[in-house]
């Protein structure tokens, strides 16, 4: 086990590398940038106690926002990579630096501070003097857990492809390859460590020789610079074409691997996550997203999807799935699904998509108006201790079918049903279902080959082409393997959708994907 | 000549419109040293605060060598005066040795100085410099804290010297032993001294002149034997009544 990590640390050895630099960049300048404005501002506020109620207050309240919200709500300001990462992660180390810097200083002996006054020392001299060498300790600690969250925090933002080890986490996650996450866990646990022990040593040298406090910043400030020169780097000239993909698509082979070797596209890559992609294709952060070709968004936002002239992208037939023993256990459930079975349209699913995410209807109605229009009961409700437990993954479309399947459940039997949204990933789904904490969930024929049968290339193209031929492997190899039931299809095929800017496409007269690759060729772009 | 060096003249402090200090007035004579006797609350260490300007006075003036002390930059003032408090509060992070410099160095004497006068002062008070000088305060007992904060006042030689229960955080035993030294120390006989206490016999002891307060204001001021013998009010009667027997055979003891 251990000698695949190491055969995967030494084969990725660049990466690995790359990463750890990228995200001690991260950390360092945005401590840095912390240290400059957290410090003064806590001793600032040690004098002035209605500021210090509200600032306190306010980096208090920052901390609570979750992380992704927060980069979410930067993002139309200051765009995707390094910059809003930097952004959010000195916000997140504001409240340990100057709460502790505040309550330090506030901390340290009245008497002292009495005896120092009635020497004639001046307030700054008591400040520079007695206060803040007295605060120190303090100080340092919350420096320290200010670096430690850091670490932590940066992995997130690899979802605005800022880069750093949280790329390697969250493919990993979206590959289930252990060792990938593990290359990308280890090293930043490693890093937290090292930064707290470093600063944990500069603590120990302040309380010897205060003068030596000085250069610390000045180490940091390094790191900092040499962070922006790697990043200039990296950085792409103006005029390219950007990709932004999620974790899962950049790995899988069916994804933008497969992608490149079939349509010989080369494109520079920058990791996001799926529910910021939109906006940064808005925003023109990016040039070209993968999305899906149910899409709601697609509409409102103005994206056209390229043509895929080679027909590369598998289909990908939803279907519901069930877990094996669940359907041994409710038999009928098989009938509820059938009245289902082909009555959704590419176009209707799109329609329902866009209701929710545009119109910002609520789901649970989208789901039974969709139900009642097929003449179907929805008024049933049942409230309880779940005996079906419906799964989904992390984006609407996915949200909307749970909630059918729940609703039609719920009104032709007596089961009680809970939804459980949002699982991140394929194989987090798949990997809940076959252990029963989920009975069923909806599932696409093309992803099940290759994020969770897959099966060798030639098995593969075999099938690839024929949609009844996939879905009957797809069947009998889940059957076979993880005792997983696939119930018929609901009719739409949602395939992977390569999108730009509906105006972006247009004045670079890209209408397919081949015409993108002969784009980027001939312009170098 | 008795010489007068602090003139206190109808001073009032106010916290919050609570009239705390109400319309005092008194003079302090050079090189004599003037107890402010009264029980908590009183309002001793407040007026004490007021002539060093840690406390500024609501209405009335101080004046020190007959320049008001609310003209003067308040920094400078207190460089001048020393100032014993109770807890001490020496700095923790400095050595025995860079405590008692602390203002000779704000004053800017020059090293040899500054160094000279140090192990002059602990030599005065029977700390050797040889082990004392490089210990850290809590290294030190309660009583050699006290005597490292007594001749941190005195390091810049200051004419005057405001106490504040000084001996107040001693145990009773190291606390005899201090007030026997502190009358006797050669370093503080031509300094005029304002010292708070609340202990009467402290105040017996160690006082020139001492002052009743009682509820923000003076019931009398006078030599012990005249608070002792010829008081004033009820109150100051009453004051020494729990201890007149002892104080009586002090203040015959002392009668000179």
């Amino acid at each position: 086990m251990s000698q695949d990590f190491l055969q995967f640390l030494i084969s990725h050895k660049d990466e690995v590398i790359n990463l750890t630099l990228q995200h001690i960049g991260l950390t360092m300048t945005s401590l840095l940038i912390a240290l400059i404005i957290g410090l003064p501002l806590g001793m600032v506020i040690t004098r002035y106690k209605k500021l210090a109620g509200i600032i306190l207050g306010s980096v208090g309240i920052i901390q609570t926002i979750p992380s992704l919200a927060l980069l979410g709500f930067l993002l139309p300001f200051f765009g995707i990579g390094a910059v809003p990462a930097i952004i959010a992660l000195f916000l997140y180390a504001l409240l340990p630096i100057v709460r502790n810097t505040y309550t330090g200083i506030k901390e340290v002996d009245s008497s002292i501070k009495e005896a120092a006054r009635g020497m004639g020392m001046s307030n700054f001299q008591i400040l520079t003097k007695v206060e803040i060498p007295l605060a120190m300790p303090v100080v340092f600690s919350g420096i320290r857990t200010a670096c430690v969250i850091n670490v932590g925090v940066a992995t997130l933002c690899a979802l605005i492809a800022s880069g750093g080890l949280g790329e390697f986490i969250y493919r990993g996650i979206a590959l289930n390859n252990t060792n990938m996450i593990l290359a990308g866990a280890i090293p930043a646990a490693f890093l937290a460590i090292f930064f707290d022990f470093t600063l944990g040593l500069i603590q120990k040298l302040f309380k010897q020789t205060p003068k030596l406090c000085l250069k610390s910043p000045l180490l940091l400030l390094f790191i900092a610079v040499m962070f922006v020169i790697i990043q200039s780097f990296t950085f792409n000239s103006t005029h390219s074409l950007i990709a932004g993909f999620v974790p899962e698509f950049i790995e899988r082979t069916d994804g933008y691997p497969g992608l490149k070797r079939c349509y010989g596209l080369n494109l520079k890559i920058k990791e996001l996550d799926s529910q910021l992609m939109f906006q940064a294709l808005k925003a023109k952060q990016v040039d070209i997203i993968c999305g899906y070709s149910t899409e709601g968004r697609i509409k409102t936002y103005n994206f056209k999807i390229l043509e895929d002239d080679k027909h590369f992208f598998p289909p990908y037939y939803a279907c519901p799935v069930i877990n094996g023993g669940t359907l041994k256990q409710y038999p009928f459930i098989k009938d509820i699904f059938s009245k289902l079975a082909g009555k959704i349209t590419n176009e209707q699913i799109t329609e329902l998509n866009y209701k929710v995410e545009y119109k910002r209807q609520p789901i649970n109605k989208v789901a039974k108006d969709f139900l009642k229009e097929l003449g179907l009961r929805v008024d049933i409700e049942h409230h309880g201790i779940p005996d079906i437990i419906i799964g989904s993954k992390n984006f609407t479309e996915q949200f909307i079918l749970a909630e059918i399947f729940a609703v039609l459940i719920e009104n032709y039997s007596d089961l009680n049903v809970e939804v459980k949204k949002g699982l991140a990933g394929t194989k987090i789904c798949f990997d809940a279902l076959t252990k029963n904490e989920i009975n069923i969930y909806p599932e696409y024929t093309g992803t099940a080959l290759f994020a969770i049968l897959k099966p060798q290339r030639k098995v593969a193209d075999s099938i690839l082409r024929d949609k009844d031929r996939l879905y009957s492997y797809v069947k009998s190899e889940s059957k076979k393997s993880f005792n997983v039931e696939w119930l018929q299809p609901l009719g739409f095929n949602n395939t992977w959708a390569l999108m730009m800017r509906d105006n972006e496409a247009n004045k670079l007269m890209i209408k397919t994907i081949s015409d993108l690759r002969r784009m980027i060729n001939e312009n170098k772009l | 000549m008795v010489e007068r060096l602090i003139e206190v003249q109808n001073i009032t402090k106010s916290f919050n419109g609570h009239k705390v200090i109400n319309n005092i007035s008194f003079t302090v004579n050079k090189g004599e040293t003037l107890i402010l006797l009264g029980k908590s609350g009183c309002g001793k260490t407040t007026l004490l605060k007021m002539i060093n300007r840690l406390l500024e006075s609501t209405s009335g003036t101080i004046t020190i060598n007959n320049q008001n002390i609310s003209l003067e930059n308040p920094e400078q003032l207190r460089k001048n005066i020393g100032y014993v408090i109770q807890n001490i509060g020496l700095f923790p992070h400095y050595t025995v040795e860079q405590n008692i410099e602390i203002v000779p160095l704000l004053l800017k004497w020059e090293n040899e100085k500054r160094k000279k006068r140090v192990h002059e002062l602990m030599d005065l008070v029977g700390l050797s410099p040889k082990d004392f000088l490089n210990r850290y305060p809590h290294e030190l007992s309660g009583g050699q804290k006290q005597r490292v904060g007594l001749i941190r006042a005195l390091a810049s030689n200051p004419p005057i010297i405001l106490l504040d229960e000084p001996f107040g955080a001693l145990d009773p035993i190291t606390r005899k032993e201090i007030q026997n030294e502190f009358k006797h120390l050669e370093a503080l006989i031509n300094k005029t001294m304002i010292l708070v206490t609340h202990d009467v016999f402290e105040a017996f002891y160690l006082g020139d002149r001492i002052c009743l307060m009682n509820e923000g204001g003076v019931e009398q001021i006078g030599t012990p034997q005249e608070l002792v013998f010829s008081p004033k009010s009820a109150f100051v009667k009453d004051f020494f009544k729990p201890h007149k027997e002892q104080l009586d055979l002090l203040t015959t003891y002392f009668k000179e």
